[in-house]
């Protein structure tokens, strides 16, 4: 008798009513990246974090692309032990990359 | 769980021996068919609009040709037929978030792409997160992002996804998919990321779950490419309507608009309509640009040669220095 394989499933439907691009102070990406604020301004100052915009004389302000670069850095310096040279190396590398691929997309046309 | 083949030739309706040009125009011929805002039945056209990008993604792109041509290879070597791949791509890497698996539906990216050309399933955290209660062997669970196929309408006009994914179940426990409703914002970017938190891997030993992230990637458009904010398309003209300028009509994200070609314009001008490209982060639209390519009828019927011949006569046009 041939077995039959069956799967099942259960469905969670999670209300996110207005799951968007979110933006987020200083104090709150460091807090979700579990970094400290002063390390944070480090890392803006070195230029690493893109995404962050800052006015004149106010706090940069973060979006999740930011957010998640931030998580990414932590990731690398905590487990992987990269230091900040590296990671600004890193970081450059990586924007270098997507600039190109953005390019070469735009060269091959539609 | 298996990941089911795609076929990408068979989407396009080429030959494996295709050129890049055959693979361009015939995605550029079914996506002129398919795409959701021409489709006659917009379900069927969506999905099948979404199947014919990501072959193009990949068959368009001779790096991702060439390694699933190398695919192919090792399907055909494991004899299994049909569209049940084997030895070469079974059982290859989802999405890992840590050392569980995601299955994404709704993305626009089959699991197949996914799996094989898809950049997002490196799974990665920063650690335990303060305040949550977490044992101190904890660990938050890992980040984990996939992509999101983005119509240039959606850019422009913005939209809402819904996303499912799927994740096992533990201890034989039935898998569970959750369905998230995604908010797409007008002049959402290339590349740009939209969190969902706390919707990435599990934690351990208490610690929160990690993120979930969604990567904006844009559709290819039949006639548009998108530079930052600006459109591009091609502009195809007759060598008359270049030399004596003509008024033609032109599609743009907002429909079809009139363009005044001045006469004498030369072939690779780009003619530019202002505020007709995607929405930029000041909320002023980019522009669309024209580009004049300067097509030649052939075969040339004798009577309209005759007065080809006629010109070539009496012009006194010299393009060129003779060396």
């Amino acid at each position: 008798m041939n077995e039959c394989a069956t799967e099942s499933y259960s469905l969670l439907i999670v209300r996110v009513a207005e799951c968007g691009p979110a933006t987020y102070t200083l104090e709150d990406a460091a807090t979700l990246s579990d970094v400290h604020p002063e390390l944070l301004r480090y890392y803006c100052r070195l230029g690493l974090l893109g995404a962050a915009r800052a006015q004149p004389g106010a706090e940069p302000v973060f979006d999740d692309d930011a957010l998640c670069e931030l998580r990414r850095f932590e990731h690398y310096r905590r487990k992987h032990r990269v230091d900040r040279q590296t990671l600004r190396l890193i970081c450059s590398l990586q924007r270098e990359v997507e600039r190109l691929r953005a390019e070469l997309r735009f060269r091959r046309g539609p | 769980m298996a990941v089911k083949f795609q076929d990408y030739y068979e989407t396009l309706g080429v030959a494996r021996t295709a050129s890049p040009d055959e693979i361009k125009q015939a995605f550029r011929k079914l996506a002129r068919v398919y795409h959701p805002d021409v489709a006659k039945n917009k379900v069927t056209g969506e999905a099948k609009f979404k199947e014919i990008n990501e072959a193009y993604e990949v068959l368009g792109d001779p790096d991702k040709r060439r390694r699933y041509d190398e695919l192919g290879a090792d399907w055909q070597a494991g004899g299994t037929g049909g569209s049940a791949a084997e030895p070469g791509w079974r059982g290859a890497p989802r999405h890992r978030g840590g050392e569980q698996d995601f299955e994404f539906g709704g993305t626009g990216f089959s699991d197949f792409f996914e799996s094989f050309f898809g950049r997002g399933r490196e799974g990665f955290g920063s650690g335990a997160r303060p305040g949550s209660g977490a044992e101190p062997f904890a660990r938050e669970g890992p980040d984990v992002e996939a992509d999101l196929l983005v119509t240039l309408e959606e850019a422009l006009r913005g939209s809402r996804r819904t996303v499912t994914l799927r994740r096992p179940g533990e201890d034989g426990a039935a898998d569970r998919v959750d369905t998230y409703q995604v908010r797409i914002p007008p002049g959402v970017r290339e590349g740009q990321r939209i969190r969902l938190a706390g919707q990435g891997g599990k934690g351990e030993g208490g610690a929160a779950a990690g993120d979930l992230y969604l990567r904006a990637r844009f559709a290819r458009h039949p006639d548009f490419t998108v530079q930052g904010a600006d459109l591009h398309c091609d502009l195809e003209l007759a060598p008359w309507e270049v030399v004596l300028g003509v008024r033609v009509r032109i599609p743009t994200l907002d429909g079809a608009t009139s363009l005044r070609v001045p006469p004498g314009t030369a072939a690779g001008s780009q003619l530019r309509l202002r505020g007709l490209g995607l929405p930029r982060a000041d909320r002023a639209r980019g522009d669309l640009y024209a580009t004049v390519r300067i097509l030649t009828p052939e075969p040339v019927p004798a009577e309209e040669r005759a007065l080809w011949e006629q010109i070539a006569r009496i012009s006194t046009f010299k393009p060129r220095k003779e060396p």
